[in-house]
């Protein structure tokens, strides 16, 4: 549907997009989120309401029959209150997201298509192979994907999940969650052929030692303003100089700018370039049960975050092939 | 005591010694290995003139001195070996740089050869290899660089004169016309 047009030219056409395709959709989905609000709120009046007056019957009546005092409140003990709890929070929750998965399957594949031949899948992840050949995360064993596209878009096929990763590890009977990644990782095809593995870490100052990556160099670029924000490591000291021209090393920072993040990495590897942005920020949220669907706050809001993955290609000169 | 001191501050500075010595000579051999890198990718180079040189021969008649002297340039700069002459082979590798470029610019005024499938394959090709150059020269540069500051900066410069390495190896600065790596893609829209 872009053919091969630029962020510029795709913020020009959107209004007419919107109303064409997206209005339509929205409105459609309009009546479902309804439906799920009248669920939620049936939900909470019910958990706050109905089942609080009926224990605090059944608490009278306790009371009556133990006037002695002689029973305890065993059946109340603090490992059942949680697990009530954990149920009332699924039972309330679940309108939420259970509406928001409703939503994106109608909406997104529709939203995506407008930057070009693009597939969305919602709650998918890009290839465990991938992100470990990266060299970018620490050890994961837990992955959850929220969203997740790929396409092409300028003649450049690229590959978007937004994503958290982290280490669950159960020691003597307690469970401890360690935090690797929360953001959203894009893969993207490279206009040039290289064989190497070329990593650039964000810069730790005297912590860097705990970027060192196995089996591979340290590369010390001329750029000064660069090698201040970033660590680059390389298994071929002649090809990391070839991604890394000193144009392309400017280009690296106004991506990192224009994310306003300094937790932004890169990794070279089988002819693509694998960004890590740690955001934090939960991207792509098109659809909320408590807002009406044709919101155009957020809509556009949406838009903007697309149109900001998709200015990668460009800002980076992807798009531009200079060999075969 | 005193004995046993002396033996631990001698111990220590034949340790240095020897640390900065396998240092010095890591450096100088990794220059040469960039030197010899340089002579890799100019190599490519000097493949794809010939190739260049024959298609453009059916359009630009009207630059044949032009395209004989960068035949001639290409032959004169293969016989200069990186390692055994820098000097040389950095002035002649400027000059042939140059002519290409100005090969360049005049190929703006051959619509027919710009469109020609076989040059613009070929004109990409060159501009690939010109950024292997480029990331070449870069890598050998940073490596006089470690090499000259660690000949330069006591107490490797002590052991640099002790073991006779020298500065010797100049800077591959590429002519300012060069520098800029010209997007074969721009010249035939």
């Amino acid at each position: 549907m872009s053919e091969n047009r630029n962020t510029e030219q795709l913020r020009a056409g959107f209004e007419q997009f919107y109303q064409a395709v997206l209005e339509p959709k929205f409105a459609e989905i309009e009546t479902t989120r309804k439906k799920y609000l009248r669920f939620f709120i049936l939900s909470l009046f019910i958990i706050f309401v109905v089942i609080p007056l009926i224990c605090i019957g059944l608490f009278g009546q306790f009371l009556l029959e133990n006037v002695e005092g002689s029973q305890s409140f065993d059946a109340l003990s603090s490992d059942k209150l949680l697990f009530g709890l954990l149920i009332i929070i699924a039972i309330v929750s679940s309108p939420i997201f259970l509406y928001k998965k409703k939503a994106k399957n109608i909406v997104m594949p529709e939203f995506i298509k407008y930057f070009g031949d693009f597939e969305y899948v919602h709650m998918k992840t890009i290839a465990r192979d991938v992100v470990e050949k990266s060299m970018l995360f620490d050890d994961f064993n837990v992955r959850k994907g929220d969203d997740f596209f790929y396409g092409v878009y300028l003649d450049t096929k690229m590959a978007v999940s937004e994503e958290s990763m982290s280490y669950v590890e159960r020691r003597n009977k307690k469970t401890y969650i360690k935090n690797i990644f929360n953001g959203m990782i894009i893969q993207l095809e490279m206009n040039k052929k290289f064989s190497s593995q070329t990593v650039v870490f964000k810069d730790n100052g005297v912590f860097n030692f705990l970027n060192v990556a196995k089996g591979l160099q340290k590369v010390a670029l001329e750029d000064s303003v660069f090698e201040k924000e970033f660590e680059v490591y390389s298994s071929d000291q002649l090809d990391a100089r070839y991604l890394l021209t000193t144009a392309f090393m400017e280009r690296m920072l106004t991506v990192r700018n224009a994310y306003k993040t300094n937790k932004i990495q890169f990794s070279f590897f089988d002819n693509c370039l694998l960004i890590a942005i740690d955001t934090k920020k939960d991207m792509f949220e098109s659809t909320s049960l408590f807002r009406k669907t044709t919101d155009r706050k957020i809509i556009n809001q949406v838009f903007e975050q697309f149109i900001s993955v998709m200015s990668i290609i460009e800002f980076l000169k992807l798009n531009q092939r200079t060999g075969f | 005591m005193e004995h046993n001191v002396l033996w631990y501050v001698l111990g220590a500075v034949v340790v240095v010694f020897y640390a900065i010595y396998v240092s010095l000579i890591k450096k100088k051999n990794m220059l040469k290995e960039s030197a010899s890198g340089i002579d890799v990718q100019l190599k490519k180079r000097y493949d794809l003139i010939p190739n260049l040189m024959t298609i453009a021969a059916k359009y630009m008649e009207h630059e044949k001195t032009m395209m004989e002297e960068i035949t001639r340039l290409r032959s004169e700069t293969m016989k200069v070996n990186f390692n055994a002459d820098p000097i040389k082979k950095i002035e002649l590798e400027n000059l042939l740089s140059s002519r290409i470029n100005d090969f360049k610019l005049s190929a703006e005024n051959y619509p027919d050869m710009k469109s020609n499938e076989a040059m613009i394959t070929a004109m990409q090709s060159l501009n690939e290899v010109e950024e292997h150059i480029a990331a070449a020269r870069r890598f050998y540069n940073s490596n006089v660089t470690a090499l000259k500051n660690a000949i330069e900066i006591f107490p490797s410069s002590l052991i640099a004169k002790m073991i006779g390495i020298k500065d010797e190896m100049p800077f591959f600065e590429a002519e300012d016309i060069a520098k800029k790596a010209i997007d074969a893609s721009e010249y035939f829209k």
